[in-house]
């Protein structure tokens, strides 16, 4: 079994570096679709020519393409992904790390939310089948999921800080206090709508996910039996339904992942967040392409991690799960 | 058979035949007269009036369904006498669940609204230059969503709008399901270093954050001085903006990744039934095999998928347009909409600015996916998403 395992584990991290390669690639192909020479565009029309040349040269585009595919990957390995073109010619490096602490609280908390939310409402609709509670568990996900978030985003703000005027329409708190121990949790005021923003998408389809599963668990033969047996209801459901539901659900909350990394460019755009996403925006409105490549291969790396760590996670909850 | 028996059957089928021939006879004569009132009598140049327009738009409605209902109830006695017919099997089943009737409900609605836009608006489509003195008013008979800075009426933005998402959902969506069934019966067909090829484009695609890979796509595009000038000429042709056409055709590349993975699984399990492999060993070539019976049994899933595909490729498309990555300044898609009124959020006075655009989506987005959720429950209640 262990060598079994670990064999699995050995495949499945290749299959995740190839992957990233195919992603490096694509990225790398894309940006050299943006010509418009950023440098010039970074340093105005009238550069001297000189200086121009000698900046191609300080962010190595004057070597031949294939050389600079290469260069950035092997830099990339090292910690240095190139200088921003915007950013008073900052490593992308420092400026991804700058704004990280943001999103990730964010994301975290977003997390949180829909897990905190999710279970519950799922649990619910199921063990109350077909009655008003199911419904309005049922029209909350959909509604959920059909909401454009950047929508319920401004429609928050208008309803908690333009009318009721509880919290401010942009949390302005820096990185520190974020990830410090008070603020880790004070700042959830003024984040609150943002990660409601965030998480409200995630929660409405983990909840129906979880409310199918759970349907479908309830007809298997050994539900029946355990409630033959003369196991509580409560038991059956929370101790044996859930748990063989959660199963698929832990891969729908990993694959949150992607959705959460789209939902933090919308939610930090529409409440002025300085994180990730509106990094990532603005570099590719301003064609930073260090920038965009730095982040999205980031993004990649975070997706494929999880991906790799969920497969993992339900190959030990499931002992079913056949390694291939 | 007997020849009694065959003799009957005959003229059965003969008689059947006949009986469709008329039901299509009479489809024809309807519908060109409906098509024939709605140009001469519901349009904005007989009834001026924006209320008693909206009247007649109901009545010609009302028509369309009651000339369908008898034609189609015609058609069921016809040939399906008893309880076999199957497209009431299958309406019955759909319409038990509420919500996704609702849903179909307010795709249908929308619909109409995207077809009759013209008629259902208060004013033109094309900009006005004297619209620019009623700037910014407030809800009224006259604007029932009050009007944007640039004087235009949002009621009449909104409903234009639905045009452009309607569109831009369902366009994107035939384009992408046609590549993911096509991949995924290659790849599920030959197997081997085909599916492995496949599959590893699909895992690469599927490790980008989706809007990710959508934002640095258009970024890219838009970038290229030449592609530019392409993307202008079939912006022409399709009817859109430049940068509506280049986010239609980034989003129609990569939105196919769940059929992919659909078809794919769908057709490893058909290929091995009993009748596939008996039409294989009949010596049916690869192409019959193929498009006689692979892709026939791999649609119901991929109409599913599909319709829950037009709900998120209108949100997405929203999000691009909100970005200021979509639709052009001046295009009344509901995501730029939002975007321009993104100055009003803290005025309460222009709420319905950054109300009724985002309303919409919603209502659009939840018609779809309900309603695929209902097709899902009604086809194939086991199938995952």
């Amino acid at each position: 079994m262990a060598h079994n395992t670990l064999n699995y584990v050995i495949k499945k991290l290749l299959i995740a570096v190839v992957v990233l390669i195919g992603v490096y690639t694509i990225v790398f192909l894309l940006c050299f679709m943006m010509p418009g020479d950023p440098v010039r565009a970074s340093m105005g029309l009238r550069a001297d020519p000189e200086a121009i040349r000698l900046q191609r040269q300080l962010f190595g585009l004057d070597q031949p393409r294939y050389v600079q595919y290469f260069d950035y990957i092997s830099n990339f390995v090292r910690g240095d992904w190139g200088l921003s073109f915007k950013y008073e010619q900052q490593p992308v490096f420092d400026l991804i790390m700058q704004r990280l602490p943001k999103t990730a609280y964010l994301g975290l908390w977003a997390i949180i939310f829909c897990v905190a939310t999710a279970i519950p409402l799922g649990i619910a609709a199921s063990y109350k089948q077909n009655t008003a509670v199911d419904g309005t568990a049922v029209f909350i996900s959909q509604i959920g999921v059909s909401i454009p978030n950047f929508w319920l985003g401004i429609m928050l703000i208008v309803i908690f800080a333009v009318v009721l005027g509880w919290v401010s329409p942009v949390p302005e708190v820096t990185g520190e206090t974020l990830w410090s121990f008070p603020g880790f949790f004070t700042s959830l005021k003024p984040y609150a709508l943002a990660i409601v923003t965030l998480g409200t998408g995630m929660m409405a389809s983990v909840t129906k996910m979880l409310r199918e599963e759970m349907l479908e668990v309830s007809r298997q033969d050994y539900i029946t039996l355990l409630r033959a047996k003369g196991l509580s209801e409560r038991s059956v459901q929370l101790k044996h339904a859930l748990r063989n539901a959660m199963i698929p659900v832990v891969t729908i909350i990993g694959l949150q992942l992607l959705i959460l990394v789209s939902g933090a460019v919308l939610t930090e755009t529409v409440f002025g967040i300085n994180g990730l996403g509106r990094l990532y925006i603005d570099a590719v409105i301003q064609r930073d392409w260090f920038v965009i490549m730095g982040t999205t291969i980031l993004f990649a790396m975070a997706v494929v991690i999880v991906n790799l760590v969920v497969d993992l996670v339900y190959m030990l909850i499931d002992p079913r799960v056949k390694l291939r | 058979m007997l020849p009694e028996e065959e003799r009957m059957y005959e003229l059965e089928k003969r008689k059947r035949r006949r009986a469709n021939l008329k039901i299509s006879l009479h489809f024809a004569v309807g519908a060109a007269l409906l098509v024939l009132l709605k140009i001469f009598l519901v349009n904005r140049e007989t009834i001026p009036q924006w209320g008693p327009r909206l009247l007649a738009l109901g009545g010609y409605l009302a028509l369309w369904y009651l000339l369908s209902e008898f034609l189609y109830r015609e058609w069921a006695r016809t040939n399906y006498p008893d309880k076999l017919n199957p497209v009431k099997r299958f309406v019955d089943r759909f319409y038990k669940n509420k919500l996704a009737t609702f849903g179909l409900f307010l795709v249908l609605t929308i619909a109409m609204i995207a077809i009759f836009a013209d008629d259902i608006a208060i004013y033109p489509y094309e900009y006005d230059a004297a619209w620019q003195e009623f700037s910014e008013l407030p809800p009224a008979i006259e604007h029932p969503f009050g009007t944007l800075a640039s004087g235009e009426d949002l009621f009449s933005r909104v409903v234009y709008g639905a045009r452009i998402s309607l569109y831009l959902g369902v366009g994107v969506t035939l384009i992408s399901s046609l590549i993911g069934l096509l991949m995924g019966v290659t790849a599920g067909y030959y197997g081997k270093t085909v599916d492995r090829s496949l599959h590893y484009i699909n895992d690469v695609v599927m490790a980008f954050p989706f809007l990710v890979l959508v934002l640095v796509l258009v970024g890219a595009l838009r970038a290229n001085e030449s592609l530019n000038n392409a993307f202008a000429l079939i912006a022409v042709v399709m009817g859109l903006d430049v940068r509506l056409t280049v986010a239609f055709f980034v989003l129609a590349l990569v939105n196919w990744t769940a059929l992919f993975r659909v078809v794919r699984s769908k057709v490893l399990s058909l290929r091995e039934l009993g009748y596939v492999e008996a039409a294989r060993s009949c010596g049916a070539k690869p192409r019959t095999l193929i498009f006689r019976h692979l892709i026939p049994n791999s649609i119901p899933p991929v109409i599913i998928i599909a319709t829950l595909a037009v709900g998120s490729v209108i949100l997405t498309e929203a999000g691009l347009s909100y970005l200021g990555m979509g639709a052009e300044l001046g295009t009344p898609s509901w995501g730029r909409l939002l975007s321009d009124a993104e100055g009003y959020v803290s005025q309460i006075r222009y709420f319905p600015l950054v109300f009724f655009p985002g309303l919409a989506i919603l209502l659009t987005v939840f018609g779809f996916t309900t309603m695929g959720d209902g097709l899902r429950d009604a086809i194939d209640p086991r199938m995952k998403t």
